[in-house]
């Protein structure tokens, strides 16, 4: 009591010095949020890639706070844009050396309100009696109120019984806090924020874990939908579809397959039964994209699954959400590429295309900071701010927890092809999946498909403007075949800051006379004049210094792919994979900072890569 | 006597005794029960908490498994709090003074910053608010793609054509997907776009001319700058949203440390290290530093 005391004392002698408004302003002003009429510069009619990330946690996630996270959403808008924040971990702040264009803090659902619910008296006492007397210029009152507050919650006395501190306004305040701060952070044309949280559903352990993203805060549910009412999918797109009904705009997004063990593209939906049509439509209603690569690993293909791909075994994180580092015993189900076949076989069946995903990358930092750059990284977790923490192990940990970090990925990207920087740009190129993922790297990858494409196109100036007019661009549906094969343009240009390119690829997926599905990769691009995929860009990695150079690579991939092997009768896939020459892993550069030998039980370099949303075929 | 002792049921009995006593001393209100009153306002919070989510009533069937969950919970933690559980647990601690962080955070919010505050912080941090500097200008691109040296090949184009017009200096290099005209661009911008070496490039070269080679990410570039515009300070008016976001966001910094630092004044904080691992001036050290 003799603490609060203090607190309370000190608060008054604040409130002498300046004029307290008995009621917070937490309305954001309307006006300044909604988009402008106008717009915004950058404007592009043949749209430009923004980058970001959509999956951030901070300490108001339950994860995030018990792992050392000292940031709130606040702080990692402002990380996002550039500025400095304090880190946890060993106390070294968090800062990106080349920000983002967006950026969207997704939090737990589940026990969100419970943080700050008790010990946030802003919003309910704000409209109180209790308000006045709190915030009195006399001493004594002030102080009586505040300690009769205090006392109260803690003993469950009449304060604590009052509806307003425990009424749903409570409950939702922190959800409202957290979509508050986002309208705060939007300045369309320069910096684009989204309201967000994460649906944490695992049942048996198994990850079916999804972001939930809203276009703006207009008819914004009152609180979010977590695991804790149901763990069931199906239940979470109802849920969307009553809050579309009340007039919100929201998509989902799920992750991590690879933590599922087989679960999150099952053939089956969560009552056993073969997926139906009204199934496939409401997933695909709900779910445009899915996240292929984070901090706990890529989920684009196993090398089990696809033992003829050569760059499958990348950054792979074979690990359920149990505790005790358990492994996955199943990979049908929990890898992308294998989700998108077994979705145009359900779909040749006459059952709707479940797994009909455009892709994105992201981080699911638990750090407020995304950690994307590999020279930059700073762990998942507030703990492994401490680079020796991550990469010696966590002190107390089990050794086999201590490997599941070591094998965690510095964060991927969201590239998203946009007109401008602003809510509705980004929001309907994700819902069109006119996107791409990445593994960190900031290349941006162009994708086009059409039957009309001549094949000069890309050596007119204005190929772009032809490009959309005559064709399809990542993310969409290509019909109407015209007795010939498809012809697809790809775009691929290097990081500003980063490395060359190796090699672009086009994967592409289908279901053959039989049935059956059938997969095969095309390297439609390869650097240094090489003309056999099968011989390797190099590697520049000094492992001593942790330095790579871009005498080898590409800087710029340009090229039309017609498919030698099209049939019109069958459903087909097309998506592209753009690989990097190899960079130092994150895991190198700590290594190397802290004069220590580098694992050899990880990798020391990476490829870093891209992948576009497909370009979906059927015959009808 | 001996032989008493060697008894099993004897010593069954006298184990029991001794438990009883024992248990006795430390739980002194094992007669009395404890009580959990679940009222009508528990219930409504319950049922209206229910109706946010689902958007009906719950069924008796589901709201007698709310209340089960809840009275499940709240025994677990009164039996903890006998237990001390909460005592030295580190989420416990962390929890709970991350809450004196939201109170303090909300003490923060409620004094309301003056135009006066504002303009004094806007001028305290005029380098915060200062726009980078902005150019308009022409580039060509010369990419290490498909030449042997493009450093070369662009320092000759230059020595060749030094006042070629755009269309004529266009044909000597190459098309990258980036635009050949930059109207009014940043230098953050112009980073982000063509890699951080660009901007700094731009700062050597001559304006109003065929200058270069300017560096990016992409390879060296022959550049002919328009205009330059100087970085500048926004109106108060035009950034007063932002400014306000940022003096709050300091504001409860400040107040969080000053919180902390009255709190911390009731304490004083011992050094006991006794090991002598530790150099006794780094003890010394830390003895005036964390009083301090």
């Amino acid at each position: 009591m003799k603490k609060i005391l203090i607190l309370l004392s000190f608060l008054t002698v604040v409130a002498c010095k300046k004029d307290v408004k008995s009621e917070k302003i937490t309305e954001s002003n309307s006006t300044e949020t909604k988009q402008p009429a106008s717009r915004t510069a950058g404007y592009s009619e043949t749209k430009n890639a923004y980058f970001g990330n959509l999956h951030i946690h901070t300490s108001w996630s339950f994860d995030g706070f018990t792992n050392g996270s000292v940031t709130d959403p606040d702080d990692a808008y402002r990380w996002a844009q550039g500025e400095s924040i304090p880190g946890g971990g060993d106390g070294t702040p968090l800062q990106i050396k080349t920000p983002l264009d967006w950026y969207a803090v997704s939090d737990h659902a589940e026990w969100m309100g419970m943080f700050k619910m008790m010990a946030d008296p802003s919003t309910p006492i704000s409209k109180l009696d209790f308000a006045k007397r709190v915030t009195s210029k006399d001493q004594a009152i002030a102080f009586k109120a505040f300690g009769d507050f205090l006392y109260d919650f803690s003993t469950g006395g009449p304060l604590s019984k009052e509806p307003l501190f425990s009424d749903e306004n409570i409950m939702k305040s922190v959800w409202k806090e957290i979509v508050d701060i986002t309208e705060n952070h939007n300045k369309p044309g320069k910096f684009t924020t989204f309201p967000a949280f994460e649906w944490s559903s695992n049942p048996n352990t198994q990850n079916l874990h999804r972001v939930v993203l809203f276009k703006n805060s207009d008819n914004i549910p009152e609180i979010a939908y977590s695991s804790l009412n149901s763990t069931r999918p199906e239940d979470l797109w109802t849920w969307m579809e009553d809050s579309r009904t009340n007039g919100a705009t929201l998509l989902a997004i799920p992750h991590n397959g690879n933590a599922s063990d087989g679960l999150m593209f099952s053939l089956n939906d969560s009552d056993g039964n073969p997926i139906s049509k009204a199934y496939s439509d409401a997933r695909s209603r709900n779910e445009p994209l899915y996240e292929i690569s984070q901090i706990k690993g890529t989920s684009e293909v196993h090398p089990d699954l696809s033992p003829n791909d050569e760059f499958s075994n990348f950054e792979i994180w074979d690990y359920t959400l149990a505790t005790t580092a358990e492994r996955n015993t199943h990979r049908k189900g929990s890898y992308l590429r294998q989700a998108l076949l077994d979705g145009i076989r359900i779909e040749s069946e006459g059952n709707g295309n479940p797994f009909k995903y455009g892709i994105i990358g992201d981080s699911d930092s638990h750090n407020s900071a995304a950690s994307i750059e590999e020279d930059n990284y700073t762990g998942k977790f507030g703990m492994e701010n401490d680079p020796a923490h991550r990469v010696n192990g966590v002190p107390g940990f089990p050794e086999p927890n201590n490997q599941q970090i070591r094998e965690f990925s510095s964060g991927g990207l969201a590239g998203v092809w946009a007109e401008e920087n602003t809510r509705e740009a980004i929001y309907n190129a994700m819902l069109k999946k006119e996107t791409f993922g990445t593994s960190g790297t900031r290349m941006k990858v162009r994708f086009f498909g059409s039957f009309n494409f001549d094949e000069n196109i890309i050596s007119n100036d204005d190929w772009l403007t032809t490009a959309y007019a005559y064709g399809v661009p990542m993310g969409s549906n290509l019909t109407n075949p015209k007795g010939s094969a498809p012809t697809f343009i790809i775009q691929a240009l290097k990081e500003a800051n980063g490395a060359n390119l190796d090699r672009a690829q086009i994967i592409k997926g289908w279901v053959d006379a039989k049935g059956k599905t059938q997969e095969k990769i095309y390297n439609v691009a390869l650097s240094d004049d090489r003309t056999d995929g099968a011989t390797p860009v190099g590697n520049t990695v000094d492992l001593k210094t942790a330095k790579y150079s871009n005498d080898i690579g590409a800087v710029q991939f340009f090229t039309t792919w017609t498919d030698p092997e099209f049939d019109a009768s069958q459903n087909a896939f097309y998506y592209v994979r753009v690989i990097e020459i190899p960079t130092p892993r994150w895991s190198t550069y700590d290594a190397v900072s802290l004069g220590i030998p580098i694992r050899t039980d990880i990798p020391a370099t990476i490829q870093e890569r891209a992948w576009s949303s497909p370009i979906w075929y059927s015959p009808k | 006597m001996k032989k008493i002792l060697k008894e099993p049921f004897l010593h069954f009995i006298f184990l029991g005794i001794v438990l009883f006593i024992l248990y006795g001393l430390v739980n002194k209100n094992s007669n009395s029960k404890d009580t959990i009153i679940i009222n009508d306002f528990d219930v409504s919070a319950l049922i209206s908490k229910w109706e946010m989510q689902w958007k009906r009533p719950p069924t008796e069937k589901e709201l007698q498994n709310l209340i089960n969950l809840n009275i499940k919970q709240e025994i677990f933690y009164q039996e903890a709090l006998k237990m001390n559980l909460d005592h030295n647990d580190e989420i416990i601690k962390r929890r709970l003074s991350q809450k004196m962080k939201f109170l303090s955070n909300d003490i923060a919010a409620m004094i309301e910053p003056t135009d006066e505050d504002l303009k004094g912080y806007y001028k305290e941090h005029s380098d915060k608010y200062l726009t980078p500097p902005s150019y308009s200008l022409y580039q060509i691109t010369f990419s290490p793609d498909n030449r042997k040296d493009n450093y070369k090949d662009a320092v000759e184009t230059l020595k060749q054509f030094p006042n070629a017009s755009f269309d004529e200096m266009k044909v000597w290099g190459d098309a990258l997907p980036f635009s050949y005209y930059f109207e009014d661009i940043d230098a953050n911008e112009l980073g982000l776009q063509l890699g951080s070496k660009f901007p700094e490039g731009l700062k050597k070269v001559a304006i109003k001319q065929w200058a270069g080679p300017v560096q990016s990410g992409f390879g060296v570039h022959l550049v002919y700058i328009t205009e330059i515009k100087a970085p500048t300070l926004p109106d108060f008016e035009l950034i007063k949203k932002n400014i306000i976001r940022d003096y709050e966001y300091d504001n409860q910094q400040e107040i969080n440390e000053i919180i902390y630092q009255e709190f911390k004044k009731n304490y004083s904080i011992e050094i006991d290290i006794k090991s002598e691992d530790f150099d006794p001036k780094f003890v010394e050290y830390l003895q005036t530093e964390l009083n301090n």
